[in-house]
């Protein structure tokens, strides 16, 4: 049974949204705040967190970057509105995934259980690790390091290096890697492969700005290139 | 052709406007001017110099009368000595020529003629007239007008007529016209020159306030007109300043008020959703429920099903909103059309209703999610309305794409085709309320404006509804920043797809 975090500071939508989850069959705890949030995010150690943005006192993106300042815990964002600055800035503050509101129970579970699925990856039969010059992703083990030393990544961006790791050399439409690493229909939000190649690159690339391994395919997507 | 009409038009030039007419009028004056003032000249020039050409006719007669009496009156009785009355006669015919006048003498008695011209005779009657007295007539010999002047000498009776040549009046006379002609000419281009002038200072004002009030009807409210003087032109440019800042001020409240209502209609959605969210959350409870009375039953499922439609209607609400304040984004990416119809397709499970005719690859820049709305909209009212088979054809143009919903249904009410569009309308009154929020179709308008497209509805002539969403193909959107060539190619190989014209296409838009 996983057990989530649910940060959301208006009573009635907490409730109902701790009522609806617990009915999908999670372990759920609410907090009203995000100082709260926090507080039982460290003490509980959930598998995932729950995370409205708008938040009295430390808001949801405050919340976001404070978890990912040491932890790599899937994160979903409750949001107000789609199409706004709001999602930009929640993704790149490291959130994983986000829904908006009124969301419906069925789409939130589908959206938990994606990131989750990410996270417990697959059962490791045999040694499967590919290297791009200084960059090794072990597939099986799942863990990319640089140069030996391993680099800690969320469980989206991992599946996102895995992901392109597997096809190098390939461009990939933003859409084709929503379906792979995200499990979202077609018309899902491209912006959250952007963010989340931005993370990546921060963290895998020598120089972020001028990325060697992960390239942009105008107009289509990304791949992932051995170094030149 | 067409452009000296433009240009005529652009410089006032058109018939009946005010600078025709105002040279036409100049002009008029002038000349009708000019010619009373010439023909007035002329025929008191002319009565004034004939009057004087008779007097001195008649005097000359008088005065060779007396000086020549006595040989007239002996050659006109003594034809004795004829010889040397005819010469005598001769003389005097001679002498009086001397003036410049042709004379004509007839003795009776001797039945003999003479003259110093080859106007050798005078008319009948005016040899009858004369003999009374001494007569005067006008009369024209060969194009030359004369004065004939006559008197008979009694008792002789003895006659002698002069012919006094007007061609010396005729000739000044000639001048007069002429010159009065060219004063005509003169008066002619000074008063074109004068309507010139006068036209200018009229039609520089009035096209002045002819374009400020084009640029006022274009929306440009804070254009006014410089007043000068204090004429009717004046008059009208102070009125038209004033009108216009009226116009800008009533414009001002009234996007006021339509922004605070629309921003009203913003935050009450809003405002709606933090129930809403709360409510949604927990509608699966109320829809499994199965196991109470019935009555909660129903309760139950009308209050999940409720839920659901006020969700839906503050999304719709909201989304328009956010259109009308224009802060709806647009995320334009790259897609490949028949694939995102497909998927809008099937993710609503209509496979089997819809039939899509399109080709395998179209490459568009769009807004996926907007795309997916609008066709999502146009289906399924299609299907709704019109029942199945609905079909989704895709025309390809080299300037925009044009994509067709249509059904086998009634087809639209005639009265309803021009509010199709319109927020919260329903074509079927009688239906009252449909299951879709009532913004649907007015949100799918919008989507398409937001790609600079549109869409249009009419009713096929073999029955039923068609939904044409026009869709321009835009160049490229977005840069990205590291940008590499290669992409086109890799997609295509990718997705299997190795027609040339196409990939020619795709690469031409890549770079």
């Amino acid at each position: 049974m996983p057990s989530l975090l649910l940060v959301e500071d208006d009573p009635s939508i907490r409730m109902a949204i701790e009522l609806a989850l617990t009915r999908q069959g999670h372990r759920v705890t609410a907090a009203a705040s995000g100082e709260e949030g926090l507080e039982l995010w460290q003490s509980q150690r959930p598998e995932l967190v729950v995370l409205d943005v708008m938040l009295p006192g430390l808001d949801g993106f405050e919340v976001c970057r404070r978890i990912r300042r040491t932890d790599q815990v899937p994160i979903i964002l409750l949001t107000a509105r789609s199409d706004d600055i709001d999602v930009v800035v929640g993704l790149e503050s490291g959130a994983d995934d986000y829904v908006v509101k009124p969301v419906q129970p069925r789409v939130l579970d589908a959206r938990i259980r994606a990131v989750l699925r990410r996270h417990g990856g697959s059962v490791p039969d045999q040694a499967d690790v590919a290297v791009f010059g200084e960059l090794s992703v072990d597939r099986s083990a799942m863990i990319v390091s640089r140069g030996g030393s391993p680099i800690s990544l969320t469980p989206t961006e991992l599946k996102l290096l895995v992901e392109l790791s597997r096809r190098p050399g390939q461009a990939l439409s933003r859409q084709q890697l929503l379906r792979l690493v995200w499990d979202h229909d077609y018309l899902g939000d491209s912006r959250l492969v952007d963010a989340c190649v931005q993370r990546l690159r921060a963290k895998v690339e020598l120089v972020p700005g001028d990325p060697q391994l992960i390239r942009t395919v105008r107009g289509i997507g990304y791949r992932l290139d051995p170094p030149r | 052709m067409g452009w000296w009409r433009r240009g005529l038009h652009r410089r006032g030039w058109r018939l009946g406007g005010i600078r025709p007419r105002l040279f036409a009028g100049f002009a008029a004056v002038a000349v009708i001017t000019a010619i009373i003032i010439t023909s007035a000249s002329y025929y008191l020039t002319r009565a004034v110099m004939l009057d004087k050409a008779q007097q001195t006719a008649v005097s000359n007669l008088t005065d060779d009368f007396n000086a020549y009496g006595g040989q007239l009156q002996a050659g006109g009785t003594a034809a004795s000595q004829e010889a040397a009355i005819a010469n005598s006669l001769h003389q005097v015919v001679n002498t009086i020529a001397k003036n410049g006048d042709a004379v004509v003498i007839i003795s009776p008695a001797a039945g003999t003629i003479w003259s110093n011209s080859n106007l050798d005779d005078v008319p009948a009657d005016f040899k009858t007239a004369a003999k009374k007295s001494m007569v005067q007539e006008r009369t024209s010999i060969g194009g030359t007008t004369y004065i004939l002047t006559g008197a008979t000498l009694q008792p002789s009776g003895v006659q002698m007529y002069t012919y006094t040549d007007l061609s010396q009046e005729q000739h000044v006379l000639d001048n007069l016209v002429l010159i009065g002609a060219v004063s005509t000419l003169l008066a002619l281009i000074g008063a074109t020159v004068v309507a010139f002038f006068a036209s200018r200072n009229i039609l520089l004002p009035i096209r002045r306030l002819g374009m400020a009030a084009r640029r006022l009807g274009r929306g440009e409210l804070e254009v006014r007109l410089e007043v000068n003087g204090s004429d009717e032109l004046a008059d009208v440019s102070r009125t038209f300043n004033e009108t216009a800042r009226a116009l800008a001020f009533s414009m001002e409240e009234l996007r006021a008020m339509d922004a605070a209502s629309r921003r009203f209609v913003a935050d009450v959605s809003h405002e709606l959703r933090t129930p809403l969210t709360a409510m949604t959350a927990v509608t699966e409870v109320l829809e499994d429920v199965e196991d109470a009375d019935p009555t909660t039953v129903s309760a139950a499922h009308l209050i999940a099903n409720e839920t659901k439609r006020l969700a839906r209607l503050v999304e719709d609400l909201m989304e328009i909103s956010r259109m009308d304040a224009g802060t709806a984004g647009m995320r334009v990416e790259d897609v490949n059309l028949p694939e995102l119809i497909e998927a809008t397709i099937e993710a609503r499970g209509w496979s089997e209703k819809v039939r899509v005719r399109a080709p395998r690859v179209l490459p568009v820049q769009v807004d996926a999610r907007r795309v997916d709305v609008v066709l999502a909209n146009l289906c399924g009212n299609a299907l709704k309305h019109g029942g199945e088979p609905v079909e989704l054809t895709v025309r390809a143009y080299a300037e925009e794409l044009l994509i067709e919903v249509a059904d086998n249904g009634p087809g639209i009410p005639q009265d309803a085709l021009p509010h199709i569009f319109e927020r919260f309308y329903k074509a079927d009154k009688a239906r009252g309320r449909s299951e879709g929020s009532g913004l649907g179709l007015a949100i799918a308008w919008e989507n398409a404006r937001l790609h600079n497209g549109e869409l249009s509805a009419r009713n096929r002539p073999e029955g039923g509804a068609v939904f044409t969403f026009r869709l321009p193909r835009h160049p490229s959107a977005g840069e990205d920043p590291d940008h590499e060539v290669s992409a086109t190619e890799r997609l295509l190989s990718a997705s299997g797809h190795h027609d040339t014209r196409q990939r020619d296409h795709w690469e031409a838009r890549a770079r």
